[in-house]
């Protein structure tokens, strides 16, 4: 009976596509690595081999359905207090992403609602596994998601202002428990990671040749993550604001900074209790892509202003990155997109000596990555 | 000379009779007719300068004006097959509808858009001189066989786009230059500048927008697509994402 309502289904679907049918899949490989300044025989480096895809779909000019998702296959070696290197290797799905997004008219005004479910199919103790091996996050982001069932929504309004606009949008992002291992690879326990509302604002400009001037606010607030049914941490709100020029045929550019209010722990199960010294510094960023035609040259900095914590790992450092860009077009729907990215990290404090002292930490981080886009 | 006056009036008048019924024939032959209509749809006449409101079977004819309103669609059936497609919020005149007398004469069918959207499905061109075209701001888009839709946001220096779906159609802006596009193209115009919207992921729908997008784009990067709130974020700190923005 189950499999019959299934096919009637399917049908239905297949035959509302087959009435407004625009889509675009994309498949891509992608290789990252990175070492460190470690001196033998410590080791800190690893890579990654990612194959991710990504379909969307739009059945009608105001819904698009798109799902996203890859397959990695990793080795992190790392080293703890003078230990023989020990290797991590991963061979395994990340989470899977379903979502959809449906464009409407809030009275007269244009609108859009994003809708996502996250579907564990990733290893959801590799975030652990690897993070003593990899940059830290605050630099560049992990390639890789392991976590539970998730769900997540946004609502967005556009308020026309003369030849410009306002969006102002809200999200909120549900996330079910999952790790088993958190914190400690061979012991059980729950996390679940606290949910989070976002808040934007933007304001747009456009010019002339498809340029656009874009103002970004936007704020997160998470709410407490609960490991074995109790708050044991809550990320401090985070402020962001940047300033973006977009010129798809020249010069784009971003420059922004975040902010973070500081976060609250609970020590032995107790209440959270705000830290006295915020964890997390403020950072600036700026960004920058010239595009001539199909070829385009990328150029990153940060710089992470160091926390005032003397408990947790207090930050700070500096990232430069550089790299090119070609996207070769191989017929009217389809592409292929070829991009190189260096960057150099410099973690300060992120290591430590023999004797036990706080040492900053030199980075080499690489990606390589292929990608075949075509519309369906 | 009495008798010539009255007799020179008489050929006049009949003249007269005689072209107005050949033109009325000639009209009756270059004409559309409303196949589907729902809402609101006007047609001011040429002939007349009166504002009927359209309905099924009705007939047009050149020079006329339709006015689509608000929540409101057509599609008008022209005397050679070929049919159009109108959006709600829209305006054109039909320029000109030429239906040959034989073989050899050419078939001539066009419009202007004002503002709004058409979907223009084409039937076959007789000759090589026929042309079936749809202007807009400047930009002439003509077709040879195909289906493509046309659209103009109406503004002083209005942003056209054209977007085909079968065929070939050629476009010819405002300083006379002439492209050709195929299946899949989808090009917006405005100020002679050409933009490829097809080499543009996500495409925003009619009801989106830049700024929609970008928030759009915002939240997926940060919460659902990367998954940025990894574990590694939770223990040490947050993730902060960097990424060039290259605005569609």
């Amino acid at each position: 009976m189950l499999n019959k309502n299934l096919k009637i289904i399917a049908v239905l679907f297949l035959m509302t596509s087959g009435a407004w049918a625009e889509g675009e899949l994309s498949v891509g490989a992608v290789y990252d690595g990175w070492n460190t300044n470690y001196a033998a025989p410590a080791q800190d480096n690893g890579y990654e081999v990612l194959f991710p895809v990504a379909i969307s779909y739009r059945f009608t000019p105001d819904l698009n359905i798109y799902s996203q998702g890859e397959f990695m296959t990793a080795g992190d070696t790392y080293t703890v207090n003078g230990a023989s290197p020990q290797t991590y290797n991963l061979s395994n799905l990340s989470d899977t992403v379903l979502g959809g997004e449906l464009t409407f008219k809030t009275f007269s005004f244009k609108s859009i609602f994003n809708a996502a479910v996250n579907f564990p199919t990733g290893d959801t103790t590799w975030n652990t596994k690897e993070q003593s091996s990899i940059p830290p996050t605050q630099f560049i982001d992990s390639r890789y998601s392991g976590r539970g069932w998730g769900a997540s929504g946004f609502y967005g309004i556009s308020l026309p202002d003369g030849r410009g606009e306002y969006g102002v949008g809200v999200g909120y992002l549900y996330s079910g428990a999952f790790n088993p291992s958190y914190g400690n690879v061979t012991t059980v326990n729950s996390l679940s990671l606290g949910s989070a509302v976002f808040f934007a604002l933007n304001r747009v400009m456009p010019f002339k040749n498809d340029e656009n001037e874009i103002i970004r606010c936007s704020v997160y607030q998470s709410f407490p993550t609960v490991e074995n049914g109790q708050n044991f941490y809550q990320l401090g709100t985070n402020f962001n604001a940047s300033y973006n020029w977009s010129n798809p045929k020249a010069l784009s550019f971003e420059l922004g900074g975040q902010f973070y209010l500081p976060s609250a722990w609970s020590t032995n199960g107790g209440p959270l209790v705000t830290e006295s010294l915020n964890s997390n510094g403020p950072r600036v960023y700026a960004d920058s892509t010239y595009a001539f035609d199909d070829f385009s040259l990328a150029s990153e900095i940060k710089y992470i202003f160091q926390s005032d914590s003397i408990i947790n790992y207090n930050g700070g450092g500096l990232l430069l990155g550089l790299g090119p860009a070609y996207r070769l077009k191989l017929a009217e729907d389809s592409a292929l997109k070829f991009s190189a990215m260096a960057d150099y990290i410099y973690a300060k404090n992120n290591g430590s000596d023999s004797n036990g002292n706080p040492t900053s930490t030199e980075y080499i981080f690489w990606t390589v990555t292929t990608g075949y886009e075509m519309k369906l | 000379m009495e008798l010539f006056k009255k007799t020179l009036f008489a050929f006049v008048l009949m003249g007269l009779l005689i072209s107005s019924v050949w033109a009325d024939n000639q009209t009756n032959q270059n004409q559309g007719i409303f196949t589907a209509v729902t809402g609101k749809v006007e047609v001011k006449t040429k002939k007349g300068h009166k504002t009927k409101t359209a309905e099924k079977d009705m007939t047009v004819f050149q020079g006329d004006r339709i006015i689509a309103k608000d929540q409101s669609t057509a599609t008008l059936r022209l005397f050679d097959g070929s049919a159009l497609d109108i959006s709600p919020n829209t305006e054109f005149v039909l320029s000109k509808l030429q239906k040959p007398t034989d073989a050899t004469q050419d078939k001539i069918l066009r419009f202007k858009l004002i503002v709004g959207k058409l979907f223009a499905a084409v039937q076959k061109l007789t000759t090589s001189r026929s042309s079936f075209e749809i202007e807009a701001g400047g930009v002439v888009c003509g077709v040879r066989g195909t289906k493509f839709s046309f659209e103009s946001d109406g503004k002083s220096n209005p942003q056209v786009k054209l977007r085909v779906f079968e065929g070939v159609v050629y476009a010819i802006d405002t300083k006379g230059n002439k492209f050709f596009f195929h299946p899949g193209s989808y090009v917006k115009f405005e100020k002679d500048i050409q933009t490829d919207l097809s080499k543009l992921s996500n495409t925003p729908p009619d009801n989106s927008s830049t700024g929609l997008n970008d928030l759009n784009e915002q939240f997926k990067d940060n919460i659902i697509v990367n998954q940025n709130k990894t574990l590694n974020s939770v223990q040490g700190g947050s993730n902060v994402t960097i990424k060039p923005y290259v605005g569609n």
